[in-house]
C-alpha cells in the first residue's frame, strides 16, 4: 500500500504532471501552427490558377493597348480618322490637339489603378448627317489607336430640317498605355 | 588480493550486501523504493520521449507554417499584380466602348424627339446636356419634354427658354433650350 502510494505520489508529481502539461501545451500549439499552415496551403492552391488568369488578363490587355510610341500612335491616329471618315461618309474639317494651360496641363496622366495610361487631349471637329455622325463616334475606339470618347457637341448646319447636316466637336483624348514592368 | 571459494570465507565486503544481513523490517520498504525508483525512471523516460516527440512535432509544425506563409506572400503578391492588370483591363474596355456609350446616349436622346421637333444642337454643359431645337408650336414643345422624360439616358428634362419664330405664317415655328441631366 505504502509502496503503492510512493509510485502513485512522486509518479504524478514529479514526472507526470508536469510534464503532461507541457506536452498538452506544446501540441494544443502545434495543432494551430498546423491548422494555419493547413489553410496556407489551401489558399496557395487555390491561387495558382491566378497565373492563368493573369496570362488571360495579360492577353487581353496586350490586344487592347494599341500603340504605345508617341509618333506611332500620332500616324495611327490621322490613319484612323481618313478610314473612317471615308467608310462613314463624314469630312473631318480639324484636328487640334488641346493646347497646354497652366489649368489643364497635358498630358493627361492617369492616377491610381490606370496609372500606366498616358493621354493627350484632342478635339476632332466633323461634318455629316446625324447617324453617319454616330457611327463614326461609335467606331473610333474600336481599332488600333487607344481613343476614348468622352463627349461631343453638335450643332445642326444647313437649312434643311428634315436631313440636316451636323457639324460635331468631338472630345478625346488619345492614350499610350506604358506595360508596368512583368504584367506583359 | 587471493579468493578462494573453495578455502576462504566470504571477503567481509560481499558480507555486507548479503541480504541476510539487511534486516527483516527493512526489507520490504527497501524493495518498495528500488522498484519506485525503477519505475518512476522508466516513466520519466517514456515521459521525456513524449516530450521530446511534441517538441520536434512543434518545430515541424513551425518550419511548415514559416514555409506556407512565404508561399502564401508569394500567392498575394501575384494576386495584387492580377488586380492591377484586371484595372488597367477594364480601363481599357471602358475606353475601347466610350464612342460606342456616347452614340447610344445621343441616339436615345434623338430618338426621344417627336416628329413634330428637331435638334440643332446638344452640348455638354455642367448640370448634364445642353438641347438646342425647334419645335412644331407650344404643344410640339411640351410633347418633346414629355418624350424626353422617358428617355433611359436623359432624365429630368428642364426648360431653359422657348422663343416664337418670325419665319412663316403658316407655322408656328418655337425655337427651345432643353437642359437635361444624365442617367449613368
Amino acid at each position: 500500500m505504502l509502496t503503492g502510494t510512493i509510485l502513485f505520489g512522486v509518479g504524478l508529481g514529479v514526472v507526470w504532471w508536469p510534464t503532461s502539461e507541457t506536452i498538452a501545451t506544446i501540441k494544443a500549439q502545434a495543432k494551430i501552427l498546423y491548422d494555419e499552415a493547413n489553410q496556407n496551403e489551401a489558399d496557395a492552391r487555390r491561387a495558382s490558377q491566378l497565373l492563368a488568369v493573369a496570362k488571360r488578363i495579360a492577353d487581353d490587355v496586350r490586344r487592347l493597348s494599341g500603340q504605345n510610341s508617341q509618333s506611332a500612335t500620332t500616324a495611327a491616329t490621322l490613319a484612323l480618322l481618313a478610314r473612317d471618315a471615308a467608310i462613314h461618309r463624314i469630312d473631318v474639317r480639324s484636328i487640334v490637339p488641346v493646347p497646354v494651360t497652366s489649368a489643364s496641363p497635358a498630358p493627361v496622366v492617369s492616377t491610381g489603378a490606370a496609372a500606366p495610361f498616358t493621354g493627350a487631349p484632342l478635339e476632332i471637329t466633323v461634318r455629316g448627317r446625324f447617324r453617319d455622325v454616330l457611327s463614326f463616334i461609335a467606331d473610333l475606339p474600336r481599332h488600333d489607336v487607344l481613343l476614348d470618347v468622352s463627349d461631343v457637341d453638335l450643332a445642326a448646319i444647313g437649312e434643311s430640317p428634315s436631313r440636316p447636316k451636323l457639324n460635331a466637336t468631338i472630345h478625346a483624348t488619345v492614350f499610350r498605355y506604358q506595360a508596368v514592368t512583368g504584367d506583359m | 588480493m587471493r579468493f578462494n571459494y573453495l578455502r576462504d570465507s566470504a571477503p567481509e565486503a560481499l558480507e555486507y550486501l548479503r541480504l541476510g544481513r539487511i534486516p527483516e523490517a527493512l526489507r520490504t520498504p527497501l524493495a518498495a523504493l528500488i522498484t519506485a525508483v525503477l519505475v518512476v525512471g522508466a516513466w520519466c523516460a517514456i515521459e521525456q520521449m513524449l516530450l521530446s516527440q511534441a517538441r520536434n512535432e512543434l518545430r515541424a509544425q513551425t518550419f511548415r507554417l514559416a514555409t506556407s506563409k512565404v508561399t502564401l506572400a508569394e500567392v498575394r503578391l501575384r494576386k495584387t499584380r492580377v488586380e492591377e492588370l484586371l484595372a488597367v483591363d477594364s480601363r481599357l474596355r471602358d475606353i475601347r466602348r466610350s464612342g460606342a456609350t456616347l452614340a447610344h446616349r445621343l441616339a436615345d436622346i434623338a430618338n426621344h424627339v417627336p416628329s413634330r421637333a428637331w435638334l440643332t444642337s446638344i452640348t455638354r454643359v455642367k448640370e448634364g446636356l445642353e438641347i438646342d431645337g425647334q419645335a412644331d408650336g407650344l404643344d410640339g414643345l411640351g410633347q418633346t419634354v414629355v418624350d424626353l422624360m422617358s428617355s433611359s439616358v436623359a432624365k429630368s428634362p428642364d426648360l431653359v427658354r422657348a422663343e416664337m419664330q418670325d419665319r412663316g405664317r403658316s407655322r408656328n415655328v418655337i425655337s427651345f433650350v432643353v437642359r437635361v441631366g444624365e442617367r449613368r
